[in-house]
């Protein structure tokens, strides 16, 4: 991981949040380097949203301290801290207009009327929405209500912009035109962006890095292709994306070069810090077989088996193949493939660099 | 919206309420608008047709000052309520859930003890003998009683504000309560102090409490007459009060009923306007 000390923005040093009995953030660190575009992704009620309070300022922390440019803000209020919110609702004032609403932020610090004016429209034109001035929110599509919210809190030029699911409630089109739309935008700005979701395909699209959270805390933090490529734990694993998780025991370690034994098989993969005779776990993305013979090389992973089901699902062929000694695996194929109908022996291989070697054991730690 | 669809269905669940506003309500009402243009010699009604009461409310010192008197008694009134209850319901809906159950429902519960007996609540504390006055001559700050404070418009608008504040407090409360937490969120979150949050959002949005209760509470107190008797004394009497002497010993029925549609139609309008208010400043929430 690169270093990102000298550019240090904003820094979450050992953040603990309880609730009563309920941990919601059980001991956060993590910083995020000026014009960063951070992720925070992970399951339902693993505590991203609580973080992001805390980092607004809504929500005391336990213990811990949130550092902006190397000063402490734990303990200043929200409207003091340099700091903007895009809510999950919107939370737009429904007695406001648009114009209104995205003028507030200047309007408590005391801009003056005619700057404010200029500000405003210029945010307007900023989300693609000019001439939406006077309506009321209620009088706004979901969407639009959305570009509002970020050009509310954008006009004030915060230090960090905290967005905690912004595109959640959108459907799915417009969901992936916003996500354009908001990463264009994060370039153009150049501010901070600490970004809520739990849907780890916008995770991957949008981010510099994503930190992965289960059960109140950080699992992994890296760059959308760390994350994906390099999982560190089943969890991570099994939550980016889709994935064959396989239980092995380890007969050799040379080097980097690792052989794990998988029932009747044995798989070569490449680990690092790996023990013989250790159970583990095998990552293999679906998409990283091939269901050919592939290069004949000591190395290649070869299986033959039988093809159980194959699922078209539009963009992909998605087959269910059961290899010799009763393990099942899923392969994806491109969709425009016909594939080998359901019963037919087929040979699927996978490279040693596709093979990831994960610590065995229970998936999540206890919450 | 499937509501209204629906609503012709039940049509037949109003009739038996249309029905008694009909008889108890609608029609003593028009035999009083008839009244009101009749005239009296001696102790008979004369049915005529006739605007001499109006315009004797209207031009008539006693009338018109007394209309004009009970109108900003009843402004005190609603405005005493309304900087007594808005507070209050505020910090209530600021209380962790269950608190805030327990001490609404202690707040609102001495409001239901009788009318009558809180009146003379009022009248044992601020009476000559009263508890007022028995501290502050305990306490040294007065030697003699202080007559002032029963019987004047101060006592009058201090009991009044008593027995009609939950009418204030019910509605604020609940606009209050239905305002969502988020929204005063984003209002700190982009820079506005506590009390510009409640200036510019809070208090917007809980408009509509305000207005119900206020209009309650002025168009209930128009119509009052036992508090300004038991409190107010003779220098404060209340339209009511006379409303009251013309039906009763003063057999003037038609003047009567010419000040009572008066009222009637000062409320009217005023629940039409507080309506309009309500409905301009009503946003989904
Ligand atoms: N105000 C609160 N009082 C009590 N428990 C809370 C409160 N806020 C959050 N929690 C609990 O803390 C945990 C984390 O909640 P949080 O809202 O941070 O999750 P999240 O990651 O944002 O989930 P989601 O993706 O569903 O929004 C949950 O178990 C939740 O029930
Ligand atoms: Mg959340």
């Amino acid at each position: 991981m690169t270093d990102h000390a000298p550019l240090e923005h904003l820094r979450l040093q050992a953040l603990w949040k309880s609730f009563g009995d309920v941990k919601a953030v059980r001991g956060i660190d993590l910083s995020v380097s000026r014009g960063e575009f951070l992720t925070l992704l992970g399951p339902s009620g693993c505590g991203k949203t609580t973080t992001l309070r805390m980092v607004a300022g809504f929500e005391p922390p336990t213990s811990g301290t949130i550092l902006l440019h190397g000063k402490d803000i734990t303990n200043e209020p929200p409207n003091s801290r340099p700091i903007n919110t895009v809510f999950q609702h919107y939370a737009l004032f429904p007695h406001l207009s648009v114009e209104e609403n995205i003028a507030f932020g200047l309007r408590m610090r005391g801009v003056p009327a005619t700057e404010r004016q200029r500000q405003v429209t210029d945010a307007l034109r900023a989300v693609a929405l000019p001439g939406f001035e006077r309506r009321h929110p209620r009088q706004l599509s979901g969407g639009q209500q959305q570009r509002v919210a970020l050009a509310r809190a954008l006009v004030n030029r915060p230090e960090i912009l905290l967005l905690d699911e912004p595109l959640g409630a959108l459907d799915l089109k417009l969901r992936r035109q916003m996500q354009l739309e908001l990463r264009a935008l994060h370039r153009e700005v150049g501010i901070s962006f600490l970004y809520v979701t739990h849907d780890q395909e916008e995770a991957l699209a949008m981010s510099d890095r994503v930190a992965v959270m289960n059960a109140g805390r950080i699992e992994q933090i890296g760059s959308p292709r760390e994350i994906y490529e390099q999982p560190i734990s089943r969890f991570v694993a099994d939550f980016i994306g889709e994935t064959n998780l396989l239980e092995g025991r380890v007969v050799r370690v040379d080097g980097t070069r690792v052989q794990v034994k998988l029932g009747p098989h044995i798989l070569h993969a490449l680990g690092e810090g790996c023990v013989t005779g250790t159970q583990v776990a095998l990552s293999i993305r679906p998409e990283r077989w091939t269901l050919t013979e592939g290069v004949r090389d000591a190395d290649m992973n070869r299986f033959s088996g039988r093809v159980r089901e194959s699922v078209y699902a539009g963009s992909v062929l998605r087959q269910v193949v059961e290899l010799e000694g009763g393990i099942t695996v899923v392969a994806t194929r491109p969709g425009n493939l016909a594939g080998e109908p359901a019963g037919s022996a087929v040979t699927l291989t996978i490279i040693p660099s596709d093979v990831v070697v994960l610590p065995a054991g229970p998936p999540d730690p206890p919450a | 919206m499937r509501a209204d669809a629906d609503t012709r269905h039940y049509w037949p669940l109003l009739l038996p309420v249309s029905l008694w506003s009909l008889a108890l309500l609608l029609a003593p009402l028009s035999i009083l608008f008839a009244i009101s243009f009749f005239n009296v010699e001696y102790v008979t009604l004369i049915p005529a047709f006739t605007p001499d009461n109006y315009l004797k409310v209207l031009t008539r010192p006693l009338y018109s000052g007394l209309l004009l008197k009970t109108f900003k008694i009843a402004a005190q009134v609603s405005l005493c309520c309304v900087l007594l209850a808005y507070p209050a319901a505020y910090f209530l809906v600021h209380l962790p859930p269950r608190l805030r159950q327990t001490l609404y429902f202690m707040a609102i519960v001495p409001l239901w003890i009788s009318y009558l007996i809180r009146c003379y609540a009022w009248k044992l504390i601020l009476g000559q003998n009263g508890v007022l006055n028995s501290f502050l001559q305990w306490i040294g700050m007065t030697q003699e009683p202080i007559a002032a404070f029963l019987y004047s418009e101060f006592a009058l608008t201090l009991t009044l504000s008593h027995v009609y504040v939950a009418f204030v407090l019910m509605p604020v409360y609940s606009s209050l309560e239905k305002i969502p937490r988020h929204l005063g969120e984003a209002a700190s979150d982009l820079y506005a102090s506590p009390w510009q949050r409640l200036r510019r959002v809070t208090l917007p949005l809980s408009m509509p409490g305000v207005v119900t209760g206020a209009t309650f509470v002025f168009s209930l107190t128009l119509g009052d007459f036992v508090a300004a008797t038991l409190v107010g004394g003779p220098e404060n009497l209340m339209i009511g009060m006379v409303v009251w002497n013309l039906f009763g010993t003063a057999y003037q029925w038609p003047l009567g009923a010419a000040i009572s549609f008066l009222i009637l139609m000062v409320v009217l309008g005023l629940v039409s306007l507080a309506d309009r208010i309500g409905a301009l400043r009503r946003v989904e929430l």
